[in-house]
């Protein structure tokens, strides 16, 4: 009987755990949502103000924000120094999707970003604006509402984390 | 370096027919690229044609290179028809473009890229610099040929060792305005070539402009400017004289005659190039009566 009760504290436990983290991972990627909403107005201010080529853009931001953003970053202006590729599209992909593997943003949050390079650098200062503004709105767009939900939803995932580990319990006695 | 900086701006066929076909960077003088047209590059002065049709794919990577994949970044230098990039290689490009109110606002299409290689001819004005010098000062100094003779090119070499200095005169302040970014080869606002440890230089502002304010602000002893040749310009130089700066320009020219009607009689020394037998080759060194002096 006692291993029974031992054997159903552990998987109560393992599985609040579970649900704890799920609801940990939900605002984890909304804060790093609302960091990479922070790199995009960085961008969008050094274009503006500097008027620079991508890459000097890239190094200059660079400096001013934390790992990934920062060797993602520095990595992109490499590259685009190197010119290993004919556009820019396809390099900005492949430096986004090495960089935002092990992330907190999710898979679709990672597609977006890397499909940004496809509309930037060609016309004008403007376009680049106006893209990178449009981009961070859309960030906004997906953050805004799981931050509303943010606490609603951490509660919810540790109550069903513990009503599972409960229920499971139930079905071993 | 500048080797390195060149190829990279290239689309790889391309690059792969200047290795294939050994044509060294130090002969190189241009490559042309137009659109459904052979490739075409200047060695040693003479024009080759290569067997490969330029298509508008390598045009269009070739600009992606030579603006870091940002033409947005380039409006005003695109706009005028011509870039400098790293290691101071000159741009041009040519195709359709879109006015706006009588100006030209952007290229709809690029049809045409031409690159001028970017070379420095350290100690071309070696035998030139002596002789401009009088009474231990340098004198106002004119050097008139017709286009691709190698004006510039003294003109930079000029400015370095007047600027670092020679065994025969201590280096002096020098004030570069560089109006089409020829001079200096600017990249970022970096000169590309070497021109001297006390030149300061105003890249890609206009000669007049330039000049009033180069004198204003940063009392240079020496003024060097490339191509002179309007009203303006001659007025700016008159201000620059009176202001106590040796002034050294170049303009075209492929006689004395030419310049007599333009009134630039406050040269005391005039040097004169061709290139009937290489670029550079001086013709003759003047002095304002038109003797020469050597």
């Amino acid at each position: 009987m006692l291993t029974k009760v031992i054997g159903c504290g552990l998987v109560v436990c393992a599985t609040t755990a579970i649900g704890m983290r799920t609801g940990m991972e939900y605002k984890y990627r909304v804060e790093e949502l609302g960091r990479l909403k922070r790199v995009i107005w960085h961008l969008k201010g050094e274009i503006n103000y500097s008027r620079n080529a991508l890459p000097d853009v890239c190094f200059q931001v660079a400096k001013r924000v934390e790992n990934p953003y920062k060797s993602w970053l520095c990595c992109m202006g490499e590259s685009l120094e190197k010119k290993g590729y004919s556009d820019l599209g396809k390099l900005w992909q492949m430096e986004t999707l090495a960089h935002f593997e092990d992330t907190h943003l999710n898979r679709k949050d990672v597609a977006e970003l890397a499909d940004l390079g496809y509309q930037l650098g060609y016309m004008d200062v403007v376009r680049q604006e106006e893209t990178l503004k449009w981009y961070g709105a859309r960030l906004e767009e997906i953050r805004k509402p799981l931050a509303e939900k943010l606490e609603e939803r951490r509660r919810l995932c540790t109550t069903l984390g513990v009503m599972s580990g409960i229920f499971l319990a139930i079905l071993l006695i | 370096m500048k080797e390195k900086q060149l190829y990279r701006i290239l689309p790889q066929r391309i690059r792969e027919i200047l290795l294939k076909n050994e044509v060294k960077f130090e002969s190189l003088q241009e490559i042309r690229m137009r659109e459904g047209q052979p490739l075409f590059m200047r060695v040693n002065g003479r024009d080759k044609e290569y067997l490969h049709f330029v298509s508008r794919e390598e045009l269009k990577e070739t600009l992606e290179y030579i603006t870091d994949y940002s033409p947005y970044a380039f409006e005003e230098e695109l706009r005028k028809g011509f870039l400098t990039i790293q290691g101071g290689h000159r741009i041009g490009i040519a195709g359709k473009v879109v006015m706006e109110q009588g100006k030209v606002k952007n290229f709809q299409y690029i049809s045409s890229i031409n690159i001028r290689v970017c070379h420095e001819v350290k100690g071309c004005a070696d035998q030139v610099l002596p002789r401009l010098v009088s009474n231990g000062k340098i004198e106002h100094t004119l050097i008139l040929s017709p286009p691709g003779c190698g004006k510039t090119t003294l003109l930079r070499d000029l400015v370095r060792q007047i600027s670092d200095g020679t065994t025969f005169m201590s280096g002096k302040n020098v004030g570069v305005v560089d109006e089409r970014c020829e001079i200096g080869g600017c990249y970022r606002g970096v000169p590309q070539n070497h021109l001297g440890r006390r030149t300061d230089i105003l890249d890609g502002c206009s000669k007049v402009e330039g000049m009033n304010m180069l004198v204003r602000s940063m009392s240079p002893e020496i003024l060097a400017v490339d191509e002179i040749g309007s009203e303006e310009d001659r007025e700016a130089i008159e201000y620059a004289i009176h202001s106590g700066v040796t002034v050294i320009a170049t303009a075209h020219g492929d006689a004395l005659e030419d310049i007599q009607s333009k009134e630039f009689f406050w040269f005391k020394k005039i040097v004169l190039l061709g290139k009937s037998e290489r670029a550079g080759e001086i013709r003759g060194i003047f002095d304002d009566r038109g003797n020469r002096i050597c």
